[in-house]
Parts: structure tokens; sequence; C-alpha cells
């Protein structure tokens, strides 16, 4: 089925829209999920806290780019599984929880300055990356989005793992200097 | 990494995580182009390693029938040419083979143009110098081996050449006189290659030694062609029945190259003539 018709499904209500959605890119999802929290079950979790994500966000927003919409979204509930994670660890416990269940409620969780500054350097890195060619755009990319290997980069690009090294450590010097010119400070 | 570091690089890769979906859906889609175009291009690479394997092994197949078929059609022609030859010279079966071009001939002479063997003294060349036997013995060496000198010792093709036939792999006494003294004494001695009647010519490879023509009443010799080459041997291609001097160093070793040809220029057969001192006495030797 394809994306738009998704979508729709979706859009207006239907179940089965879920479904197909899951059969189509539970795989896709799971693997995104997996390369950052690098736990099956949490993985997995991440994935079906994606589809309800994707239920409560449709409608009002209608993805253009389904495979890029799912993909922000579970990395970004992967993401905040594998700070979790990490916290409990560093002895967070159970103040810790709460304060993030209780961040659910207040939106995002982050103060209004912080979602200023935040666009903004979203739209820093997006001017960044549009100047670049399609392939340093794309190995940036799945390595700082879809937090892949440098080893599996190589592969698909059909690379050295030298020469990926390389292009991403020139990549990060020009962004330094781009975001400084552009008035981001960090 | 300080804790700020850390917290400004996950605000980084928070705003990475607010990309637009098309430019993220996009690095995958890339991704995917550029392994579609690596597989055509390694398809392509394939195709091209295959279709240059082919045609190298076509030029190779072409290269080597056309050889083939070069060396067939000389084969054929050869039978061809011999076949004429055959029918023009009448039935090979009726006709005894002529055996005179199926073999070297060389006679070492007794004597030629201006030096004669019997006199034992001093004598004069034609070029004017004064010459010595070195061997008085040379000529009795010569009787020793059972020829008559003055008979018909070169065979029974030329009645005027006196000397003696050198045989295959035995040793035969050289008639030979001397000129300069100490280091630059040179002997000298003449050679008959072929027959008087017999066709064909003598391809001569000299090394050790220099040929040359004998001067007078030798018309035959005049049709030869000396080369002296850099490494100071010398070719000489003469008709069947030429003599010639042959000069060398009087303690050295000799040798010269024979290659028979008949009158169609081809090889009949070929040898090496050895000349070396042994014991005072000059000697040469076919194989």
């Amino acid at each position: 089925m394809e994306d738009q018709e998704i979508v729709q499904l979706i859009w207006d209500r239907q179940e089965h829209g879920l479904r197909e959605l899951s059969t189509k890119y539970n795989g896709y999802c799971y693997s995104v999920s997996y390369r950052i929290v690098h736990d099956a079950e949490d993985a997995r979790e991440c994935v079906n806290d994606t589809w309800l994500k994707i239920w409560n966000a449709i409608p009002p927003e209608r993805p253009r780019a389904l495979r890029g919409f799912l993909a922000k979204i579970v990395r970004n509930l992967s993401l905040n599984r594998y700070r979790n994670m990490h916290a409990d660890r560093r002895g967070g416990g159970i103040v810790k929880l709460a304060l993030e269940e209780l961040q659910e409620c207040v939106s995002d969780g982050r103060r209004v300055e912080e979602r200023i500054e935040l666009q903004e350097l979203t739209g820093a890195i997006e001017a960044f990356l549009r100047q670049q060619t399609q392939r340093n755009r794309s190995i940036f990319l799945q390595r700082y989005f879809y937090l892949m290997q440098i080893r599996e980069i190589a592969e698909r690009h059909d690379m050295r793992e030298g020469t990926v090294k390389s292009v991403l450590g020139r990549m990060r010097k020009e962004l330094r200097t781009w975001l400084r010119k552009e008035a981001v400070y960090l | 990494m300080s804790k700020r570091g850390i917290t400004e690089a996950e605000k980084l890769l928070d705003a990475i995580g607010q990309l637009p979906e098309d430019m993220l859906e996009q690095a995958l889609e890339t991704e995917e182009n550029e392994t579609e175009t690596r597989a055509y291009r390694r398809q392509r690479r394939h195709r091209r390693e295959i279709i240059g394997g082919l045609a190298a092994a076509a030029v190779l197949c072409v290269v080597v029938l056309g050889k083939h078929d070069r060396d067939f059609v000389r084969q054929q022609q050869s039978v061809e040419k011999s076949g004429i030859l055959q029918s023009d010279s009448g039935s090979a079966a009726d006709q005894p083979k002529n055996t005179k071009d199926a073999a070297i001939e060389v006679w070492a002479l007794n004597e030629y143009a201006g030096v004669k063997s019997s006199e034992s003294g001093k004598s004069k060349s034609s070029a004017g110098e004064t010459q010595k036997q070195l061997f008085s013995d040379s000529a009795d060496m010569l009787l020793e081996n059972g020829e008559d000198k003055d008979g018909d010792a070169a065979g029974d093709t030329d009645t005027a050449l006196k000397g003696d036939k050198i045989e295959a792999k035995k040793r035969t006494g050289l008639c030979v006189t001397g000129t300069g003294s100490g280091k630059k004494k040179k002997v000298q001695f003449a050679l008959q290659f072929g027959g008087q009647d017999t066709q064909g010519e003598y391809r001569l490879t000299a090394s050790g030694a220099t040929l040359h023509m004998v001067e007078e009443g030798q018309t035959k010799a005049k049709a030869a062609k000396f080369v002296r080459k850099e490494n100071k041997t010398t070719v000489v291609i003469c008709p069947s029945g030429t003599q010639l001097r042959c000069v060398m160093k009087a303690s050295a070793k000799a040798e010269i190259k024979i290659l028979c040809t008949d009158a169609e220029g081809n090889k009949v057969s070929d040898g090496r003539l050895t000349i070396r001192c042994t014991g005072g006495k000059y000697e040469a030797v076919l194989q």
C-alpha cells in the first residue's frame, strides 16, 4: 500500500491503517530504534510507542514523507529511552523517573527559549546540509540522525571507512564554522 | 568531554532530529540510488571485461589461424615447387639423385695461385710477400694419408684441383705457409668449398681466421661476397667450387661454419670446420 493511502486511512481514523503502517514499517522503525537503544525489548517498545504517537499526531499533521516522519518520531523516542536508561545507571532513581513522567504534562518538557534556540539550531543545520553534496548530506544524516556505525555507512556507500571518517570530520569542522557564522552559539 | 560539551552535543543531536522529513527520507533514497548505480556500474564493468576478454580471444584466434594458414600455404607452395622441379627434371625414380648437393665438400689445397707446395723453401706470392713453408713435412703428411697429390686427389669432379678432400670427422693435414714473425706470425692455407661442377652456394662464417680471394685463375671466387663483421668474424657467400685463402694466427684456433645450399637456395646441409695446430701440424676436422 502506498504511503499516502496509509496516511489517509489513519487520517480517517481507521485502525487497519495502523496495521498497514506496522506491516510496512515495523522492520524499518525497529532498526532505527535498535541502533540507539541496543536492546531488542526497548526497541520493540519504542516502535509500539511510535504507532501510538502517529495515531495521535495524524491529524492534525499530514506528513508528506511518511518514512522521514516515522524516523523522526522513533528516533526521538529511542533517544529519550536511551537517556532514561543512562540516567538510571547514574543514580537518577525514582525521582528522576517521576520528573520525566511529569514532563509529559508540560508539552515536550522544554522551555520557550530552549524551543526557539532548538528551532534556530535546526534551521542553521538544515541550511548547512542543503549546501552540501547529496552524498555528504546522506553520510552526515546516516551518522547523526540514523546513528549508523561508520562501517555500515561505508558499506552502504561502497567507500572505505577512512574516507567516511574524513568526510564526517571535514563536515563537522565546516558545521562549526557555519554555526559561528550564523551566530548560533552552543 | 565536559558535561557542558555533552549537553551542547545533545542539543545538536536534538536539532538534527528536528530536520525536515523529506531531507531525512532523501538521505536513505540517495543511498539506495547509489547502491543501484554501483550495481549498474559493476555490471557494466563486468560486461566490459567479458567483452574485452572475448575480443582478445578472437584476436588471438585470428592471429593463430592466420599463421597456420600462412604456414600451410608456404608448405603447399614448396610442395608444388618441388613437384614442378621433379617434373622438369624427369621422373625422380628414373634418374639418380645428384648426391653432390647432399653433403658439404671441402678440399685442402696443396697449391694455389702463387704458392706451390712442392717449393718447400721460399716462394713469391702473388702479392709479392715472401712466404715460407712452415712445415716441410706437410707434403709428406699428405702423402701419409694415402692420397696421391698429383692424381685425382681433389675428387672426381675437379681434375685441376690438387689437394685432399676433408672427410667428415677425420683429421686432415693442411698445407700451410707462414708470414711474419714473433707475435705477428700468421699462417695461411687454401681451401676449396664444393666441387667445380656442382651447383649451389656455400655460406661460410669464419671466426679466428679471415677468408680471402685466391687471386689468379679463380673466376668463381670473384663471385663471392665478403662481409667482415664487427665481432671479427668473416662471412663469405660463394658459389660451389670457390677456392679461398684462409689466414689465421699461428698459435690460434679457427673455426669455419659452413652452410651449403642448393641451386634454389634451399639448405642442403651444414657443418663446422675446425682448424687447430696439434704437435706443430695444422689439421682440419669437419663435423
